[in-house]
Parts: structure tokens; C-alpha cells; sequence
């Protein structure tokens, strides 16, 4: 497996412009202030996604897979490597965040709850990295093209969720007791168990995503 | 050595069903028309597709069921994939070191010099000819026991090819237990590298023999209808009409040498064979 993390990290080197955009991507939006943070987190985070995924196209491309296999590479070493990449930067770019967090925080003097932030950066990290483990399966099943076009329609997805739930938290009276239920419980106990559910829903999503990537790879044909 | 029971596989529209064997220390040459089977066969090999049924063993064990260290034993050249495109020779070079064990890169920068490839360009800057070049590199350099080769040299000019031919022939040189399974539609290739050569068409194997004894007993008979009436025909394979009368293949050339003095006998070609053997009248 050694081999294939060289061979990503050859491929890494030769992508410098998603460095040049996490680390712009991490310093001109807290020049904005605390809010800018949420940017930060979310440009760093889909950066990491769209660096794995990219890793997984460059192989793919030009039938790559059937050389590839037949070095000695199995195919679950294959997709077990990329979820310890997709693990490695998405915890990276957490890591980066809060570091940058807490240094803009404390010399620009932001009086922000730096818990608060802390924890924030993780559930959005936790988000981005869900999208980017379910689109894995995909992409080893459908090749980098069709996932490129089903990109645009998880974008719309996504926008259509958020759009429904602040819909249904902010219009319908089920909705706005949900919103004032989970309002209490994290003035009662902080993050805490958002958190937890965010974790066990994330790790349930990563096993999932594993095992169907295995499935989809072992059964590719080339 | 390896050795295929029974392969089946099934596509729609075609089914592959052949059994062959290539001992250790040979060439062994599948050629036939597109769409034949041969790349099926060397995908078979690479476990790159399932198998209907039959058995692929080398050296006795299943290639399903080959570990990492196993699998080292083979190096593979596809006409179309090879290592990422934006790599270059020399990232060519740390990813190899990685990947197999018994990596050589002395002789792979010995064989990079010999052929004169850029060590800077990605692959996808690359010509034709080095592209192929550096494909058969990568494929001989980890001290592979078998090498699978389909179609090495297609699209490439007489000067490249001869250059990929003598490595080759170096690598098989270095060790007589190495042996190449080799596809190719360029039968100057097979004549001059290939122990035996297999003729596949439709799934299924029409024809084989050695190369030696292709050079040495067969034969093109061309005769007029007033011979072809007259001669014996136990050891005509097939014929064709044709103009003068008939164009008919031998695999017993000194018979009609020594018989038929005035029947116009003519060296063949593996490419005569195919032909022959793909279409005509069949007299077995």
C-alpha cells in the first residue's frame, strides 16, 4: 500500500494551485472577522474532499485502473488507501483551521468562544467529508465524468435541503418546536451531543461508503 | 508455467472457450482478427476480468488466489494504460521502487539511456514510440518470470519496433526460465521472437504450432484447376480459388517438393495462415 500513497503524493506535488487556494482559503476570509471562519472551514474542507477525488480520477483516467491492477495491488488495498487519505486530509484541514482559528482569534482580538468555533469546524468538516465519502463509491463505479456532472446536481441537492429545513424550522409549527428543542438542549449541554450524533452518523457513513467501494471495485472489468 | 483449462467467458455476441499452455523459457504468439479473443485472454490472465469458468495457473497456483509477492511475477504491457499520464520517467522511477520488490533501477536507467527517453517529459508529452518504449520498460524491470504483451509494438515505425524486439530478446537472454505471451497483428514480430504461435478467431483456437515448423513444412501450393483435380490433397489444409486456379496451404511442403515438381510451392507467412484459416475451403 506504501506504494500507492507515493504515487498520490507524486500526483499532490503536481497540484500545487489546491494549496495555493486552502491556504488563501484559510487567511483572507478571517481578515472578515469571526464569521469569516465559516468560509475558511468550508473552502479548506471541499478543497480536501475535491484533492481525493482528483487522486481517484488521475488513476482512473487513460484506463489507469487496468495497469494499475495489475502491479501487485489488490483492489481493496486500492479503495482502503483512499479512505485513509480522504481520513488524512479532511483531519489536516481541520487541524490547520483551528490552528488558524485560534491564532487570528487571539492576536486580532475577536473575543470569540473558541470552544464554539472548535466545535463548529469539526461539524463542518464532518459534512464536507460525508459528501466526499459517498461520492468515493461513485466515482470507482461511474468514472470521473459522470461524477463531474452529478456534482453540480449535489449542489443542487444540497442547497435544496438547506433550503427545506429552514423552511420547515422556521414555518411549520413541527419545525419550530424541533429548532426550540434543540435550541434548549445546547444552552442545557453545549455541543456535546450534536457532536456525538454528527461522530456515529459520520463513522456509519465512512463504513458504509468502505464497503461499497470495495464492492464496486472488485466488480469493475476492464 | 502457464497453463489455461477450459477458459470461458462470455460476452454479448462472442464466447471464448480455449485451453493452451506456455512452458517456462518460450514465446508463445496469439494472433488472430479484431475482436477474436486475444486481449480477452490477456485480461483473463491479469484478473482484470471474472471468468465464466476454466482455470488460469502459473506455476500451479490460481492467478485469483496470488498474494502481492505472487503477482510480481508478471509484467503486463497494454496498448492503452499504462502509469499516470502527468508522471514522468523519473517520477516513473519512485513509483516502481514502491511497488515491486525486486525493482532494478540500474537496468531501468540503463534501458532509459539505451533508448534515449526523456527523463523530464510527462508521459503524455511523450511520442507514440516512447510511450511504448517506456511501457515495455516498466513491464521487464522487476525480474518478471512471464511477460504479457498486448500488442507492444502497434503504430510504431520499423526502427522503434526492432529497438523493443531486442530488448526483448536481451530480457529472455538473461534467464531461459522467462517466457512471453505476446498479441500482435505484426507477424515479422512473431517470426523473428515467437517459439509458437496460436491462432484464435471467434472465441475459440483454430491453429497452432511452432514457428520453426511453420518456416519448415508449410507451405503456399498455387496450381491450376487441372492440377488441383489430380493432386493428392491429404495434406492440404485449406484452398481458395482463385484466377489461375487454386491457392492452397500445406503443412507438409516436402510432400508436394518431392510429388509434384510442377506445382508452384511458395514460402508462408503467419500471415498467410490467418488468412487461410479464417476463410477458404477446408479440407480436414
Amino acid at each position: 500500500m506504501s506504494s500507492l500513497f507515493v504515487r498520490d503524493g507524486i500526483a499532490i506535488k503536481k497540484q500545487a494551485m489546491v494549496f495555493i487556494i486552502t491556504i488563501l482559503g484559510m487567511v483572507i476570509p478571517m481578515l472578515f472577522g469571526p464569521n469569516g471562519i465559516y468560509f475558511t472551514m468550508a473552502i479548506s474542507g471541499v478543497n480536501m474532499a475535491f484533492l481525493t477525488l482528483f487522486l481517484l480520477s488521475s488513476d482512473q483516467e487513460n484506463n489507469g485502473f487496468k495497469f494499475l491492477f495489475t502491479t501487485p495491488i489488490t483492489r481493496t488495498q486500492y479503495v482502503a488507501e483512499k479512505f485513509i487519505m480522504l481520513f488524512s486530509l479532511t483531519i489536516s484541514s481541520f487541524i490547520l483551521t483551528v490552528i488558524v482559528m485560534l491564532i487570528f482569534n487571539n492576536t486580532l482580538d475577536w473575543a470569540a468562544n473558541q470552544k464554539s468555533l472548535t466545535n463548529l469546524i469539526a461539524l463542518v468538516s464532518m459534512a464536507i467529508s460525508i459528501v466526499a465519502f459517498l461520492l468515493i463509491p461513485l466515482q470507482i463505479k461511474f468514472g470521473p465524468t459522470k461524477i463531474q456532472m452529478l456534482m453540480s446536481g449535489i449542489g443542487a441537492l444540497v442547497a435544496i435541503i438547506l433550503g427545506a429545513a429552514y423552511w420547515i424550522f422556521t414555518k411549520t409549527d413541527f419545525g419550530k418546536d424541533a429548532w426550540d428543542k434543540l435550541v434548549k438542549m445546547y444552552i442545557d449541554n453545549g455541543f456535546t451531543p450534536f457532536m456525538i450524533v454528527a461522530g456515529i452518523f459520520t463513522a456509519l457513513i465512512l463504513v458504509l461508503s468502505y464497503v461499497a467501494s470495495v464492492r464496486n471495485i472488485k466488480r469493475l472489468e476492464f | 508455467m502457464l497453463k489455461i483449462t477450459e477458459l470461458k467467458k462470455s460476452y454479448p455476441g462472442f464466447k471464448l472457450d480455449i485451453s493452451f499452455e506456455a512452458p517456462n523459457g518460450t514465446i508463445v504468439g496469439l494472433i488472430g482478427r479484431n475482436g477474436a479473443g486475444k486481449s480477452t485472454v490477456l485480461k483473463a490472465i491479469g484478473d482484470l476480468i471474472s471468468r465464466d469458468a476454466g482455470t488460469i495457473e502459473f506455476n500451479g497456483t490460481d492467478v485469483k488466489n496470488m498474494t502481492s509477492d505472487q503477482k510480481e511475477q508478471f509484467g503486463y504491457v497494454f496498448p492503452d494504460s499504462t502509469v499516470p499520464e502527468n508522471f514522468s520517467v523519473s517520477d516513473t522511477i519512485k513509483l516502481l521502487k514502491v511497488t515491486y520488490k525486486n525493482f532494478n533501477e540500474s537496468q531501468f536507467n540503463d534501458l532509459v539511456k539505451r533508448l534515449k527517453l526523456p527523463i523530464d517529459k510527462s508521459v503524455k508529452e511523450m511520442s507514440t514510440g516512447n510511450k511504448a518504449k517506456l511501457k515495455t520498460i516498466i513491464a521487464l524491470t522487476h525480474n518478471a518470470n512471464l511477460l504479457i504483451l498486448d500488442e507492444p509494438t502497434a503504430g510504431l515505425d520499423v526502427v522503434v519496433r526492432q529497438q523493443i524486439i531486442e530488448v526483448l530478446q536481451d530480457y529472455l537472454n538473461e534467464d531461459e526460465s522467462r517466457s512471453i505471451l505476446i498479441t500482435t497483428h505484426i507477424s515479422s514480430d512473431l517470426e523473428s521472437l515467437a517459439d509458437r504461435v496460436i491462432l484464435i478467431d471467434d472465441g475459440n483456437i483454430v491453429f497452432e504450432e511452432d514457428t520453426d515448423v511453420i518456416i519448415d513444412s508449410y507451405a503456399l501450393l498455387k496450381m491450376t484447376g487441372e492440377q488441383y483435380d489430380k493432386v493428392d490433397k491429404q495434406y492440404l489444409l485449406h484452398s481458395e480459388k482463385t484466377d489461375f486456379g487454386y491457392s492452397t496451404l500445406t503443412n507438409e511442403k516436402n510432400f508436394y517438393v518431392e510429388n509434384y515438381p510442377d506445382v508452384a510451392i511458395e514460402p508462408t507467412s503467419i500471415d498467410d495462415i490467418i488468412l487461410f484459416l479464417v476463410g477458404g475451403i477446408n479440407h480436414e
